[in-house]
């Protein structure tokens, strides 16, 4: 056995994977991954240094549009760009949702003045973002959304509580949706303001997430935010909010797949020496089956993706196909965490930080890809979308 | 669906029922990262209500009732994911006064005065119980062990319960903590408490007596922690779902009790229906077989079923909570990681099938 075969994603974005390996060779040396092993676990992925670096080599934004100062780069050059960073464990989480959910919000709904002020402090690698979009009687129903803004002359007053947002303890920034017109029809009456995390008025509740990284709850009490600060019209954040999701929906996917190609690459490797019972675990026919069931499945997860990126190229938008994508990827990566303890045996259970915790997080995997199936909207919201959007069957 | 009880077992149950109510996740969270992970004198509590003795012979001080008094209790304990570790220690309390001589020890380890442990498993994979590579010789005129155990919970222990390969096969040898050459490495695991590795260089050792119709104690015993271990996973995926469907009763929504929505129901009806399948394994074979003559066959696969079940089911118990039961401060994610941490002890689901497709000569 041996690790998967290359992901052929057409001669442009392979050739485009083959630069990025280069710059990483160059930068994510063996000497950086070993200091990033050393952090503790709940630190790794977020490293605003290495965002700098990055944004200094023109690695953030590859896929914005030229006039924003991006490389322009096609859908599918992006997915072999993400893939290729995510594969590669470099730490992305301190730029990726500026870069990614906050850019694509600010090139159809900024104004000029907002595009000049952050997208290039984002592709420098400057500004870091977190979402803040749940709340506890907002979660797969995000539209019941109640954190209020009022307006007061040049300003909004947050008033409000959000959770779970994925590096809401270390981003400075916050992508906050919020009520600005209590009356109007759940969907109508919502905003989204940019606000600075370190504005008084604002308290963070950090807090450990199942798989081992935190996210943080936050408290608004009476948060003053300029009302230059607010993306897309007051009341027509609704808009914003999907339209920036659905564009980086097959973006996530990429993440999420190169997690999984990476931990399937080092379940192989731990299989070429995994000696059982005196029989080469290799051999055994149900890790047999159960290594060709997961290989076929991770190429079905590929070929999704790549649909994905041709309907966006193709100037569409894919909703159930994206949700599609999303369930069966998440839901592969379940498996491979089963098989992967299954595999491991006890020696799987030792927890992310232990002294030779093998191939690197393995358990940690099985309880990240329940963040997969829960977090972004549950795959049940995301099988009602296929149902109703994509077999059109009745509500 | 309930379990057809005598009235001494209801109240065995109950009062069990009632230790457990002391403890729960809070108290779990509690012993997270310490050491050793539980109360000592909580597991001294549990040695006077009886329960470390509950599979000795009366005559021996012990309660000597069988198996499925066992498993109601560990399905208790498994319920309250009590740190404590009672099964363990009973089954171990069991292995000392099988033989037709009391064991020394023995007294000390019912009372909960001693912790002592097994330590049978030596790789990740599981293991063929009367196979072990540790070895016992005689040196000196005394018993020595020396070897590699894996995996050991070994927090707040006083002495272990090794297998070992002798001259005339396959035995069970206790080893004090303290004895020349044992030597403890821990590691954390995903729940928070230590396992640990124990090496083992030429150490003082006393050997256990088999019971008069079992092959080798040391089988004898890993058979048993299959079924405490079972016993203790079905309580911790009952606990779960109970949580979980309370959960589905108050959660609203789009405007609806999330409970109301089908998807979610069927759902809970899938758990529901797999931890019945377990809670019907377990006592069936509890009911079934003496605590020194379990049918091997239906260890393995009472502890294969009761390992994948249980992690199917809390991670649906996850999944219907949504992102508040991914949450750390959340406690069902604590079922889980017991659910990890007990599935994966002495052999998971896989290694289960491989022993039990090896013991039918199905192996390739």
């Amino acid at each position: 056995m041996a690790t998967l075969p290359a992901h052929d994603m057409g001669s442009a974005a392979n050739a485009f994977r083959a630069e990025v390996r280069t710059w990483l060779a160059k930068n994510w040396t063996p000497e950086n991954q070993a200091a990033h092993r050393r952090k503790p676990f709940k630190e790794r992925g977020w490293d605003a240094e290495f965002s700098k670096l990055m944004g200094r080599d023109g690695w953030i934004g590859v896929g914005w549009p030229r006039k924003f100062g991006g490389q322009g780069c096609s859908v599918t050059e992006q997915l072999a760009f993400v893939t290729e960073m995510a594969n590669s464990g470099a730490p992305v989480q301190a730029h990726s949702t500026g870069e990614s959910i906050v850019a694509q919000a600010l090139f159809k709904h900024g104004t000029q003045e907002q595009q000049d002020e952050w997208l290039p402090a984002i592709r420098r690698g400057e500004r870091s973002f977190a979402l803040g979009y749940s709340e506890p009687e907002a979660g797969s129903d995000l539209a019941a959304l109640r954190t209020r803004a009022v307006r007061d002359g040049d300003h909004w007053v947050v008033n409000g509580q959000k959770l779970w947002s994925t590096g809401g303890d270390k981003a400075e920034y916050i992508w906050l949706a919020v009520r600005t017109d209590p009356e109007a029809k759940k969907h109508a009456g919502i905003s989204v303001l940019i606000v600075d995390l370190h504005s008084p008025g604002v308290t963070l509740r950090p807090s450990l997430a199942l798989y081992g990284k935190t996210f943080s709850a936050q408290f608004y009490d009476n948060v003053r935010v300029p009302a230059t600060n607010m993306v897309g019209a007051v009341n027509d954040g609704w808009k914003v909010i999907t339209d920036a999701l659905a564009a980086e929906r097959v973006m996530i996917g990429g993440t999420r797949m190169a997690g999984i190609e990476r931990a399937f690459d080092r379940l192989t490797e731990y299989l070429k020496t995994a000696v059982v019972g005196g029989k080469a675990l290799r051999n055994d026919p149900v890790v047999r089956d159960r290594i060709g069931a997961l290989a076929a499945d991770i190429e079905i997860a590929r070929q999704f993706q790549m649909r994905n990126s041709r309907l966006i190229e193709q100037g569409k938008v894919p909703l159930h196909e994206a949700a599609v994508g999303k369930v069966f990827a998440s839901e592969l990566q379940e498996r491979l965490g089963q098989a992967a303890l299954d595999i491991l045996g006890t020696r799987g259970l030792l927890s992310e930080d232990a002294e030779g915790a093998p191939l690197g997080e393995m358990e940690q995997l099985l309880r990240h890809s329940i963040m997969g199936m829960i977090g972004g909207g549950t795959n049940e919201i995301q099988r009602n979308v296929i149902a109703q959007r994509g077999l059109d069957l009745p509500r | 669906m309930d379990v057809r009880l005598t009235s001494e077992q209801s109240l065995l149950r109950d009062s069990a029922a009632k230790f457990v109510a002391a403890a729960g996740p809070k108290v779990a969270r509690g012993f997270r990262g310490q050491s050793p992970g539980f109360a000592p004198a909580r597991l001294r509590e549990a040695g006077e209500l009886g329960w470390l003795g509950i599979l000795v012979p009366e005559a021996n001080g012990g309660l000597g009732l069988g198996l499925t008094e066992l498993a109601l209790v560990l399905q208790q304990a498994g319920r309250g994911l009590v740190c404590e570790p009672i099964g363990l220690a009973a089954i171990s309390a069991a292995a000392l006064a099988q033989g037709p001589k009391l064991h020394p020890m023995l007294e000390r380890a019912m009372s909960g005065a001693a912790l002592i442990v097994p330590a049978l498993q030596e790789g990740a994979h599981g293991d063929e119980p009367s196979a072990p590579r540790t070895r016992l010789a005689r040196s000196q005129g005394s018993l020595r062990v020396t070897g590699r155990k894996m995996f050991v919970c070994a927090g707040g222990a006083d002495g272990f319960l090794v297998s070992a390969m002798g001259p005339d096969g396959p035995v069970l040898c206790l080893v004090e903590r303290d004895a020349p050459g044992c030597m403890l490495a821990a590691t954390q695991t995903v729940d928070g408490r230590s396992l640990f590795t124990l090496d083992l260089a030429d150490t003082p050792a006393n050997l256990v007596s088999p019971h008069p119709g079992s092959r080798d104690a040391a089988e004898t015993l890993h058979h048993l922690a299959l079924i405490a271990l079972s016993a203790e996973l079905l309580g911790v995926m009952e606990r779960a779902q109970e949580i979980t469907f309370d959960y589905l009763r108050i959660r609203k929504q789009f405007g609806k009790l999330i409970g109301s929505f089908q998807a979610l129901q069927h759902q809970a009806v899938n758990i529901y229906i797999r931890t019945e399948a377990v809670r019907s394994l377990v006592f069936q074979i509890a009911a079934n077989n003496e605590p020194f003559g379990i049918d091997p066959a239906l260890a393995i696969a009472v502890k294969a079923k009761a390992s994948e079940d249980a992690l199917v089911v809390t991670q649906t118990c996850i999944q219907l909570h949504g992102g508040i039961g991914f949450t750390d401060e959340h406690d069902i994610g604590l079922y889980l990681k017991r659910a990890m941490l007990l599935s994966s002890l002495f052999g998971n689901v896989a290694a289960q099938r491989r022993r039990y497709a090896a013991g039918m000569n199905l192996s390739a």
